[in-house]
């Protein structure tokens, strides 16, 4: 089968994805820098708020969703063995979800919108901005019906064969960001475009912060997911060895899918326009929603168990020391799991209704962020770039030893700048802001953190330059012989005999999520229709 | 369906590590009164400066006949109004905020005086504070270029100094009634 | 790297994995402990919340 569109599909999506990552990482630096007051030269909070705004849009929406389609695609048509349905269609939603990125990068490298990633109003941005977001946000939507066309044509023309692994899970990905992206867009396309039109003249920030949280918390599930598929379908196989459950596998996605949607009100905690009635309801739903993790911990750690074992690992420890650290794949998971295992329980502490108010929207919140997604889902990113480009560009990787110190680099520097970051939080930092200094006692405590930050993030600086490096070396040296890279995935350790068909199919979770969505959300959002609400009209900044 | 008895295991103990968390923080949230601050109450932003609770005059702190503590704050680019306030350590006090511009956030460094004052909305929280001193108040949510010199300062006194301080006003304030009453 | 007997690898597929079940144990109870420790110790110390 040619799947040289798969491949094209990939690779133009990744570019997008890396080349944001390494413009946001420089950013990213800047701010540290800026923030800490040490560089009087630097200290601007209208170039700070901008580079947050741009810095967050890149990370969070562009480097997540463009990674998340490309691995799609080629995932999709490899372990389907089909080709990718309707390349016209992929490539006109690749087109627009770019045009949207373009759209809102003006404004915002211009300081046009610097209102940060989350947008929250009264304060506005220029139109543009609102709109291109939407832009990125529909071109997205034209890949989850990709997938999910896939999905179904594949199941007929297979009846009664299990949907291998790998595409269950990017399905179960697609059918998230639907319903995800769909706070975010009303949200978008009811109060905020023709509030920046000027076609309305106020809008209620209360209905605002809802529809925000419906996809602010599920959304860094569809980050997740592909980590935890590469978790799934790569690991095991390039530790040597089986996936430990594959049904505990398929439960774990559907769980984290069914359940991380309608609990977002755990990030609205300390707002007042929601009742305690249903942040307890949320804050229950989302507790329920830390096991599917909890398991996927269990199951991947035991499917490297059984290959550390299979390779001379005795005792009840000895099979970590034999696994394969050289191999970036294997690397990367055990890293990973270091830092969720940190992350996790930042995010459970997060979680804990009244505890909230411990860390809510102090440093607290952005160390815990980074650690989470910017260390353990991105390393996985690293990883599957690492073992997909070989493939897509018929060229060896170009370095394995760097490939592993740019892994270790990631991680070290993750570990030196979030630890710190967490600490602030809890001495009660706040967050956002554009300097740290004020002209009270307390907030001298905080000072020696700062320096260790501008460190973790120099390391992490340098860690991401050679990640892009290594990408551009891959694809761009001259090869001397064809290379043929496979891309394999793990073996169940125990062959699946009648799965069940919840275990195969979607139809049956979407009911519940609706179920579940609507009382979740159903009266908190009417609420705002029946009191009487009084609008904001756009503030500047 | 095949699940290995040890990861079964593993479900039971996960379960009971979240049922434990779930427990304590219901049990918390509906007996001891240990609850995220949710008074669903709409107010009109643009006006408050009109409002009888909110005009100037009405606002940082008042004591009750009952000896119950309010403070009404109204945050806005970019300060919380007043900008000192006193108040006792150990006592039960109830914050009401309200936004005049946009969204902000507020909290006290060590404390659990925390909550968002979304515009068109009034927060109220209940808070004490065990240790006296000065704390700043600062906003934590993005507010606009000023957001990193939001704050304001509140000083915590003792129990004793707060009780001994308004019995001698309370004293002060009867010496000159019974003082204009001899006079007439 | 050993060679292992066609047994002894059977053997190895086929038993509990319980170093991955001490370890998931440890940092169950590490979370536990964490977590009642801020919550009694930080959190509930610094004041009232209502």
């Amino acid at each position: 089968m040619n799947d040289s569109t798969a491949k094209n599909l990939a690779l133009s999506h990744m570019w997008v994805a890396f080349s944001a990552f390494i413009l946001a990482c420089f950013m990213g630096e800047y701010q540290v820098l800026e923030r800490s007051g040490l560089f009087d030269s630097l200290s601007s909070p209208s170039v700070y708020f901008a580079s947050v705004s741009t810095h967050g849009v890149l990370m969070a929406f562009v480097l997540t969703t463009f990674f998340i389609m490309g691995f799609g695609y080629y995932t999709a048509s490899h372990s389907l063995k089909v080709p990718v349905w309707n390349p016209k269609l992929a490539w006109f939603g690749f087109g627009l979800a770019l045009t949207g990125v373009v759209m809102a990068a003006i404004p915002l490298l211009t300081g046009l919108a610097s209102v940060l990633y989350t947008f929250y109003p009264p304060v506005q941005a220029h139109v543009a901005f609102y709109i291109g977001a939407t832009l990125l946000v529909i071109g997205s939507w034209v890949w989850c019906a990709i997938m999910v066309v896939m999905f179904y044509q594949w199941k007929q023309a297979n009846p009664g064969k299990t949907v291998p692994l790998a595409m269950f899970a990017t399905t179960a990905n697609a059918f998230l960001w639907l319903w995800t992206s769909t706070g975010v867009a009303l949200e978008v396309l009811f109060q905020l475009i023709p509030w920046a039109l000027g076609w309305m003249d106020t809008l209620d920030p209360g209905l605002a912060r809802t529809l925000f949280a419906w996809t602010l918390h599920p959304i860094v599930y569809f980050w997740l997911i592909p980590a935890y598929t590469a978790f799934y379908v790569f690991v095991p196989k390039q530790a040597g060895a089986y996936l430990f459950s594959e049904e505990a596998a398929r439960m774990a996605f559907i769980v984290l899918v069914v359940f991380s949607l309608p609990i977002g009100f755990h990030h609205l905690y300390m707002d007042p326009e929601q009742a305690k009635g249903w942040k307890l309801l949320h804050g229950l739903g989302t507790f329920i929603v830390t096991l599917p993790t909890l398991v996927t911990g269990f199951t991947v750690i035991a499917s490297l168990e059984i290959a550390g074992r299979l390779r001379g690992g005795k005792g009840l420890f000895g099979w970590i020391g034999t696994l394969p650290w050289g191999n970036p794949m294997v690397l990367s998971v055990i890293l990973s799991l270091l830092m969720l295992i940190f992350g996790g329980f930042g995010g459970i502490v997060n979680a804990s209704y009244a505890m909230n108010a411990m860390i809510h929207n102090t440093a607290w919140v952005p160390g815990h962020f980074h650690l989470i997604f910017a260390g353990t889902t991105i390393i996985m990113y690293f990883a599957i770039a690492y073992y997909l480009w070989p493939v897509l560009v018929k060229k060896p990787l170009f370095s394995k030893s760097l490939a592993l110190v740019q892994l270790w680099t990631w991680f070290i520097g993750m570990s030196i700048m979030t630890t710190p970051w967490h600490v602030l939080g809890l001495l009660g930092q706040p967050r956002r802001i554009s300097s740290v200094q004020y002209n009270n006692l307390l907030t001298l405590s905080w000072e020696p953190y700062e320096l260790l930050m501008i460190l973790g993030g120099l390391v992490l600086l340098g860690s991401a330059c050679l990640f892009f490096y290594l990408l551009i070396k891959t694809q761009f040296s001259a090869s001397t012989e064809p290379f043929e890279g496979i891309v394999e995935y793990a073996e169940p350790l125990h062959e699946v005999k009648d799965l069940p068909e919840y275990l195969n199919d979607f139809k049956l979770w979407n009911k519940v999520i609706g179920v579940l969505m609507l009382i979740s959300f159903g009266i908190p959002i009417l609420q705002f229709f029946f009191m009487d609400t009084y609008g904001s009209s756009g503030w500047g900044y | 369906m095949h699940i290995d008895p040890l990861e079964r295991k593993w479900v039971l103990v996960s379960l009971g590590m979240c049922a434990l968390f779930v427990s304590i923080i219901m049990i918390d949230a509906l007996f001891h009164g240990v609850n995220a601050p949710s008074n669903v109450e709409t107010i009109d932003s643009r006006k408050i400066h009109l409002s009888e609770e909110f005009g100037e005059d009405n606002l940082g702190v008042q004591v009750a006949e009952n000896g119950e503590i309010t403070v009404r704050m109204v945050a806005g680019r970019y300060a919380f109004f007043p900008k000192e306030i006193t108040i006792p350590a150990e006592t039960k006090i109830t914050f009401r905020w309200v936004s005049m511009d946009v969204l902000h956030g507020v909290h006290m460094p060590m404390t659990n005086m925390s909550t968002m004052i979304v515009p068109g909305y009034v927060s109220q929280v209940e808070s004490s504070f065990p240790r006296p001193g000065e704390y700043p108040m600062l906003c934590n949510e993005y507010c606009g270029l000023g957001h990193d010199h939001m704050w304001s300062k509140v000083s915590v006194i003792d129990k004793e100094e707060w009780d001994a301080s308004r019995a001698a006003s309370k004293t002060v304030t009867s010496d000159t009634i019974d003082e204009e009453q001899n006079n007439e | 790297m050993n060679k292992i007997s066609e047994e002894e690898r059977q053997k190895i597929l086929e038993s509990p994995p319980v170093g991955t079940w001490i370890l998931m144990l440890s940092v169950a109870g590490g979370m536990v402990a964490a977590w009642l420790f801020l919550y009694y110790g930080v959190f509930l110390s610094r004041g009232i919340i209502n």
